[in-house]
């Protein structure tokens, strides 16, 4: 039977630690993402971790970049929901204020500087993927 | 290799005498794909004066039938929101059709599940009565994990012209409920992956449900048969539910006016939507096909699917919300008038 990361939450949170390094097939979300972002345009930006906001409904990192003009811009990038990615090892603490991070994903048809994040690189190399469903996701044996 | 494979299977279909009244009727399809639960769908031919129509989940498909061939091509919408075909080529054959799924203007982000090339599957639809088994009202109670496939998400629906003109005024960016932290309604709540909590009490006559998306809740009142007087209005409604053969059956109302998917597809206050809940023999696999009749807006019922596996150790999480950074996006874009000014929009 399908075991839901969450019935042994330091076991999951152990096992998904892991996890963050794959890359998941597929997107999830709640919301209209096609009316706000552009799906054709898939850009990488690298920049600052400024403030953290891990909450429902979906979480949002904003991130100081340096553009080409050498200016600092604000990013207003967002994820999946929290109960999600706390199912994959991915909390409130996971990134934090101060980091330095790398992200991939869609821009706003209009507004070039938020961002539906697909993964972000941290310092250390690991990828988290904002992909991932993971309600089915069947528990590993140890 | 292709124009082979098309050039033979045209050889075989003129020599199969097939004719466009073969495929008129009901169809169930079947999408397997590696991996995931199958999808499933409900495909209906009709003849018209102009030919063949067609109809996947109750909104429109494009069909093409040369012979025994046919071709019908069904527009997605994948796991962001983002739009995309599936074309389904197949072959009618001793009153089967089969053949190979590819699709097209795929994405990145989406990457459905690598299903282009899988087999699909449609057979004539029969009574599903048999489909409850021999379960009772208690086997039903249990926590339920989503799981992947099933629902094709058909993009499209048969809108009626009051339909078409709200969908074209809306702006999911502003009226999208969820994205301020306002419910977003049974109709869409109830297909989402996340997982909820089915209570069953026999002696209350009642269910409840608990979802883990928005922290929502509902009470299903078995069978019953009067309403209350002065219930309100609710994006979750007022549910009555039966027992049929196995099969749970519930039917809401009292719906406040709502969207129904994330293209912002209206729910009408008059909608009644009826939701077919069905387990697997063993018990541990809970699936849902729920019919949405608003015919203001539909001119055919727009069907959505899901399926849960039981796993009672699974915990609900909480699922507070906060509209500050969706506020806070408005401010810095200088929406936010305009936001205020479309609150039409948001009945």
């Amino acid at each position: 039977m399908a075991k839901l990361p969450g019935t042994s939450v330091l076991n999951s949170i152990r096992i998904m630690s892991l996890a963050l390094l794959f890359c998941a097939t597929n997107s999830s979300a709640h919301h209209s993402y096609a009316a706000e972002f552009d799906a054709d345009s898939p850009t990488t930006i690298e920049g600052v971790v400024k403030e953290v906001w891990f909450k429902n409904p979906h979480i949002r990192y904003y991130v100081a970049v340096t553009d080409e003009d050498g200016n600092e811009v604000l990013w207003d990038a967002r994820g999946l929901a929290p109960v999600k990615l706390v199912r994959m090892g991915w909390t409130k603490k996971t990134i934090q204020v101060g980091d330095k991070i790398k992200l991939y994903g869609h821009t706003g048809h209009t507004n070039k500087t938020i961002m539906s994040i697909l993964d972000i690189t941290l310092e250390d190399g690991r990828v988290l993927t904002s992909r991932s469903v993971a309600y089915d996701i069947k528990e590993e044996k140890e | 290799m292709r124009a082979l494979f098309v050039f033979l299977s045209l050889a075989v279909s003129f020599a199969s005498f097939a004719d466009d009244e073969d495929f008129i009727g009901k169809w169930t399809l079947r999408i397997s794909a590696a991996g995931i639960a199958a999808y499933e769908g409900l495909l209906e031919i009709e003849k018209h004066d102009d030919g063949l129509r067609a109809w996947v989940e109750n909104g429109p498909a494009p069909v093409k039938v040369h012979g025994n061939q046919i071709e019908v091509t069904i527009d997605s919408r994948d796991r962001q929101g983002f739009k995309f075909y599936r074309v389904l080529e197949g072959r009618l054959d001793k009153g089967e059709i089969a053949g190979v799924i590819r699709t097209a203007d795929i994405l990145e982000s989406a990457a459905e599940n690598g299903e282009d090339g899988s087999p699909w599957t449609a057979v004539r639809s029969v009574d599903a009565k048999s489909r409850g088994g021999n379960h009772a009202l208690r086997d039903f109670d249990g926590t339920w994990v989503g799981i992947r496939g099933v629902d094709i998400r058909k993009y499209t629906m048969d809108l009626t012209d009051k339909a078409h003109e709200w969908l074209t005024a809306y702006d999911a960016r502003m009226d999208e409920p969820q994205k301020r932290c306002v419910s977003p309604g049974l109709v869409a709540a109830t297909t989402w992956i996340f997982p909820f909590e089915l209570i069953v009490s026999e002696e209350r006559n009642r269910l409840t449900m608990l979802y883990e998306a928005f922290g929502l809740s509902r009470r299903v009142h078995m069978n019953q048969t009067e309403m209350p007087e002065f219930y309100p209005e609710s994006s979750m409604g007022y549910s009555q539910g039966r027992l049929e053969n196995g099969e749970l059956i519930i039917e809401t109302t009292l719906l406040a006016a709502s969207t129904r998917d994330f293209n912002g597809e209206p729910v009408g206050d008059s909608t009644r939507v009826e939701e077919r809940y069905f387990l697997t023999n063993d018990g541990n696999r809970l699936n849902l096909v729920m019919y949405m009749h608003d015919p203001e807006n539909y001119n055919r019922p727009p069907i959505r699917r899901r399926a849960w596996d039981r796993n009672d150790e699974a915990l609900i999480f909480p699922f507070e919300c906060d509209p500050d950074s969706f506020f806070r996006q408005l401010f810095s874009e200088g929406r936010m008038q305009e936001y205020i000014d479309r609150s039409y929009m948001r009945p």
